[in-house]
């Protein structure tokens, strides 16, 4: 077997992603176009701000992981702001059980994506798309329009508050995080997921049904939406429907940007959550150079179209 | 061909025309005003702008390949078209060369990327978007501008019940089903999809297929942005944006298979109504219009549901 | 007979791909109106000659003559307008299309003004069928076609593209013998036209059936061009080979034990069979038959990949439930199947992964599973099977396909199985991977005590390595020989159903 090997090696064995020094880069950047904003406070504050989009990216990976797409994690972060919004009614009491329905709700979401995908071979694109209409539907009508309610502070908490100097929500997405990565690494689910996204049916014929993988893969990716949405929740405090328009196609171009591939068998956690910072340093950067809304658009397509070609560009190799 | 072979070639065709069949019965059962003149001209003055999208829009999936950026190509032509560029009718020219030569652009720019750069379609398209969408902010950072009435007229002024602009949206289509049938470029465009590899290897260029079939798309996306301003009467930069899922959302119910080289544009036409139908529909009968919602998504899940039974019952 | 002119004449072809030398020196030529056969073992060079041929590849040094005049492909575009089409084993043909637009596809008819001519297409398609004495009608799509008739319109668009070469890749594998004798009399009627077919096979019977003449490639060097008639099998074989048969496979033994699994009137398909067999601990059960008699599936179904219509099986002597590939595995039956590419292997994932995948649950340590568990266990089979990779942690992409197949065998082994299932264990891998294959079937069989079954097509492999043979016809058992007394000529009897009507 192999020698211990030089620091050095393990270095570049660590391969590490591409989006890293993207994210090392626009840090520089931001330190000389304002100072200001690299102190560690800030710095800090960007793991507040990441938290959504690293949890639903982290689902979006997973589902990536086996070849799949959900179009529905924005229209489910939504939905369960809303929920959460109404039903906790600022009553701290209240805030674990609905919490948790909220986490159900998501899980549901979930598993009838994955029964649609994965049990009736139905394409993801669509699946998703048409349940992400659904629930567009579900929380409108849910809410009459204008949804009502607010976050009591103790969950609030989860999302405001501050453990030392560190920020709750960089703790909770830590946490998390850390347990997703474990579970992949050393867990057999972690391992019969990238296998059902290199080929199912050599899974199936190592006696594992690869569509209960793919399923579960759904309901993760389903619950990893309802625990950004109520993140959301409780960093704003009420509920609001225009929060996660941004997370639907995002969310997927973050986890491309972390390493995911269409075709399945791709996808690093890690570099998932990397390219997620680099997101939010990056409209981080967009608002400090004091640009339009017409810009920010502009900008925001060409990083991801760089960054999408850098990320390529190193696979080929 | 006998009837019933027609029919098992053609049942996708067959279940869209049903279920507007249906549609169109629940609004004559619901509500009197639904089957008059006025209100069918209406509900075709809605349909016209995402018709003539989603035509652009069926193009790219015939290649197994999607664009999201005709939403923003929507938003870009109102936003140019609402300039005032020159005084006078006439000046509504120069706006529309500009639209159609900017959506020209958008589709080169598409094709780049996924025939040069090898990105893949979606995520291309997803990048276009974002960037188009920031071109429609700058030129119309808030809703405004106006588009001259007689150009309005033009297109939605009726003949009968017929809005004009039903006319524009008729033409694309003929044009379009001569294009995928009986011309060269049509037929290429469904082998690249149905086979890329076999479609090298016959002396198809590959490239140049799915280049002018994002042109062609990107352009589409443009003439249905001049229709939704000619209707909204002003440039707004926010305008588009549902119209690029909703037009997958049509082609897919028309049949169309997401995964390239299947599935013809006459189910597009149904498959448009419907989604107009619907909210025309809820909006007569005083029901929360955000019903439209719950039924166009609960629609397409089950039609494709159907499709994928069907499919696999036939092998 | 030397009349005829030689069209394609390659001489002193190399080809190298980085430091590997595939194509040493070869010269090859053939006639016009000849049906040219090329055999060798895989990796011997035959699709990379063949490549060279249909503008795939350049060769590194040497000349390409066509008609006498030396040419260069750069692409297969080329090559087809030069006239030399290839058929591959994949077809290239767009599935949702009809047969008249795959005739054409690329070069539609056009009527004046650039619409095309569909009536014109139609019109050709039709003199074409009738031509190969088909039936097929012009607007049927090429997805609603069997495999034969897709092949018919393969070697229809050759025509239509008026090559004189046609190079036909494997094209009987998948046919029934029905089938392949019409396709052999279409290829005849070609070469009575006067057009020229390269013809690669691995099917011997086939190969005598049809040529003119043979040309073995041995390890990238050209071993003989035969006329067929001055030859025999055996000498092609040898030929192919380098080495006698008796080198190849083990030496004969004799040894079973208790009987581990038995199948009692299972019934694949309603109608078919029923077929009732057993297999002995110890003993390797050889199962073969033509193509589509119902081996595979039979196979399959004691893995639990195909649902029978009725039946028992019994291991140990227990009754069991096998409808799922778990439930398979809990009763320790593996299976190796016939495709490893798409079935069998994550080709994209390192060869522990591939070889670990079966028996996560075993290698944990209390939940988790780590990476040296993993290694480690894969090591054992990388030195059993003596899998050549510098690590365990290569892709199994890139391994050559005797090494993938043997990661493949070192998947159906981690589980240490009772009853073994192998579904042509050798397909597409050179001779050296197929000696360590069979000796270690052997030697599982013999010290491990497995029940071995394995179906093949490839009689050689049946007739030298089982213990026993069955013959499957029809989706049932048309008869059982000791290996001992089996011939090619006896199988063949039952494999076609003659025997046993002839004992009816």
């Amino acid at each position: 077997m192999e020698k211990s090997i030089k620091w050095k090696d393990r270095f570049a064995r660590l391969n590490v992603p591409i989006i890293f020094w993207g994210l090392l880069l626009l840090v520089v950047i931001l330190g000389f176009v304002s100072p200001n904003s690299v102190k560690p406070a800030h710095l800090l504050d960007f793991t507040r701000q990441a938290a959504p989009m690293i949890l639903v990216a982290i689902g979006q990976t997973i589902v990536m992981m086996i070849g799949g797409l959900d179009l529905s994690v924005a229209a489910v972060m939504v939905l369960i702001d809303v929920v959460a919004a109404q039903m906790m009614m600022n009553d701290p009491s209240r805030a674990v059980p609905v919490a948790l329905l909220c986490l159900c709700i998501g899980m549901v979401v979930g598993l009838v994506n994955g029964f649609l995908c994965a049990v009736m071979h139905m394409p993801s694109f669509v699946v998703t798309l048409g349940m992400s209409t659904l629930l567009l539907g579900v929380t409108l009508l849910y809410s009459g329009g204008s949804p009502k309610g607010s976050i009591p502070d103790n969950f609030r908490f989860l999302g405001t508050g501050f453990a030392g100097k560190i920020p709750m929500a960089a703790i909770v997405w830590l946490v998390i995080a850390a347990v997703v990565i474990l579970v992949m690494r050393f867990l057999p689910i972690g391992r019969y997921i990238m296998a059902t996204g290199v080929n199912p049916m050599a899974v199936y014929q190592s006696g594992v049904d690869p569509v209960r993988i793919q399923l579960t893969c759904y309901v993760l990716c389903g619950l990893f939406a309802a625990l950004a949405g109520l993140q959301i929740s409780a960093y704003i405090g009420t509920a609001s429907l225009q929060l996660g328009e941004d997370y639907q196609t995002r969310s997927i171009a973050v986890a491309l940007l972390g390493g995911a591939a269409f075709t399945g068998g791709k996808g690093s956690i890690f570099g998932t959550i990397l390219a997620s910072l680099f997101m939010v340093v990056m409209s981080s950067l967009i608002a400090v150079l004091n640009m339009d809304a017409g810009d920010q658009n502009i900008i925001q397509g060409v990083i991801i179209l760089v960054g999408l070609l850098l990320s390529g560009m190193k696979k080929d190799d | 061909m006998n009837l019933r072979a027609f029919i098992k070639r053609h049942d996708n065709l067959f279940i869209v025309y049903a279920i507007l069949l249906a549609v169109a019965v629940v609004g004559a059962v619901s509500s009197p005003r639904f089957l008059t003149g006025i209100n069918l001209g209406n509900i075709m003055e809605q349909a016209v702008g995402l018709g003539i999208v989603a035509l652009g829009q069926v193009l790219t999936i015939l290649l197994a390949g999607i664009d999201l950026s005709v939403g923003a190509v929507v938003s870009m032509s109102t936003a140019i078209m609402s300039l005032e560029l020159s005084g006078g009718a006439a000046g509504i020219l120069l706006n529309i060369l500009l639209t159609l030569a900017a959506g020209a652009l958008v589709g080169v720019f598409n094709g780049f990327g996924i025939v040069r750069l090898r990105i893949p379609p979606f995520i291309m398209t997803l990048s276009t978007m974002c960037i188009v969408n920031g071109v429609a902010l700058k030129i119309r950072p808030v809703p405004g501008g106006s588009i001259p009435y007689e150009f309005m007229d033009l297109l939605f002024g009726r003949i009968g019940i017929f809005p004009h602009a039903v006319l524009l949206w008729a033409v694309a289509g003929a044009l379009l089903v001569w294009l995928l049938g009986s011309r060269r470029l049509g037929r290429n465009l469904y082998a690249v999809g149905g086979n890329p590899t076999t479609a090298a290897l016959s002396g198809i260029p590959v490239g140049r297929v799915r280049m002018q079939a994002h042109i062609l798309c990107s352009v589409l996306a443009a003439v249905g942005g001049i229709c939704v301003a000619a209707r909204m009467g002003s440039g707004d930069a926010t305008l588009g944006e549902t119209y690029s899922m909703d037009s997958v959302t049509v082609c897919v119910l028309g049949g169309v298979s997401l995964f390239g080289g299947q599935g013809n544009i006459v189910g597009l036409l149904a498959s448009t109504f419907i989604l107009t139908g619907i909210s025309n529909i809820l909006n007569m009968v005083g029901v929360s219009s955000y019903y439209q919602y719950v039924f166009k998504g609960l629609i397409l899940l089950v039609t494709v549901l159907v499709f994928s039974i069907k499919d696999k019952q036939k092998g | 007979m030397d009349l005829r002119q030689t069209v394609l004449e390659a001489k002193d072809i190399c080809k190298s791909f980085y430091d590997n030398l595939v194509l040493d020196h070869v010269n090859f030529s053939c006639t016009s109106g000849e049906i040219h056969t090329l055999v060798g073992e895989n990796g011997a060079g035959k699709s990379t000659l063949m490549r060279i041929f249909s503008g795939v590849y350049q060769p590194t040094s040497g000349e390409l003559y066509l008609n006498g005049k030396p040419v260069k492909f750069t692409g297969t575009l080329q090559a087809q307008q030069a006239g030399v089409s290839i058929i591959h084993q994949e077809f290239n043909l767009v599935p949702h299309m009809s047969i008249a637009e795959n005739i054409f596809l690329g070069r539609q008819l056009r009527k004046k003004g650039g619409n095309l001519d569909f009536p014109a297409m139609r019109r050709r398609t039709e003199e074409l069928s009738r031509m190969m004495r088909m039936e097929l009608e012009p607007d049927a799509p090429v997805c609603s076609l069997t495999v034969a008739q897709q092949q018919m319109v393969e070697i229809m668009k050759a025509i239509e593209l008026d090559t004189q070469i046609i190079i036909m890749d494997e094209p009987t594998a998948a046919l029934t013998p029905v089938e392949v004798s019409s396709l052999f009399a279409a290829m005849r009627r070609l070469r009575d036209e006067g057009r020229t077919i390269i013809y690669i096979s691995h099917r011997l019977n086939e190969v005598f059936d049809i040529s003119d003449r043979i040309t073995v490639l041995k390890d990238g060097v050209m071993a003989a061009t035969l006329r067929t008639e001055e030859t025999t099998k055996d000498e092609v074989v040898s030929l192919m080979v380098g080495r006698k048969l008796d080198n190849i496979f083990p030496p004969r033994d004799e040894a079973a034990g208790e009987v581990r699994l038995q199948a009692e009137g299972l019934v694949i398909a309603p109608g078919k069979g029923p077929a009732s067999f057993s297999v002995r601990a110890g003993e390797i059960l050889g199962v073969t038959g033509l193509e589509g008699q119902g081996q595979r599936e039979l196979l399959r179904a004691l893995f639990g990949l195909h649902r029978l219509a009725a039946g028992k099986i019994f291991i140990d002597g227990q009754e069991v439930r096998i409808r799922s590939t778990r439930e398979a595995m809990a009763h320790g039956v593996t299976f190796l199947t016939d495709d490893r590419k798409n079935e069998g292997l994550c080709l994209d994932l390192p060869i522990y992964r591939n070889i670990s995948l079966p028996v996560f649950r075993r290698l944990k340590t209390g939940p988790f599973l780590t990476v040296q568990a993993e290694r480690q266990e894969t090591q054992r089979y990388m030195e059993l099977m003596n899998i050549k990779a510098e690590s365990s942690a290569k892709l199994v992409r890139k391994l050559s396909g005797g090494n993938q197949q043997k990661v493949l065998l070192g998947k159906c082994l981690s589980p240490a199985p009772k009853v073994l299932l192998v579904h042509e264990p050798t397909r597409g891998i050179d001779v050296a991977a197929k000696i360590e294959i069979y000796t270690l079937l052997k030697k599982l069989a013999r010290e491990e005590q497995v029940a071995v079954v394995m179906v093949s097509s490839d009689l050689m492999e049946v007739l030298n390595v089982s213990d026993r043979i069955l013959v499957v016809y029809g989706g049932g058992i048309s008869g059982e020989l000791a290996a001992a007394d089996a011939t090619e000529e006896s199988v063949m009897r039952l494999a076609t159903g003659v025997a046993k009507e002839a004992a009816v």
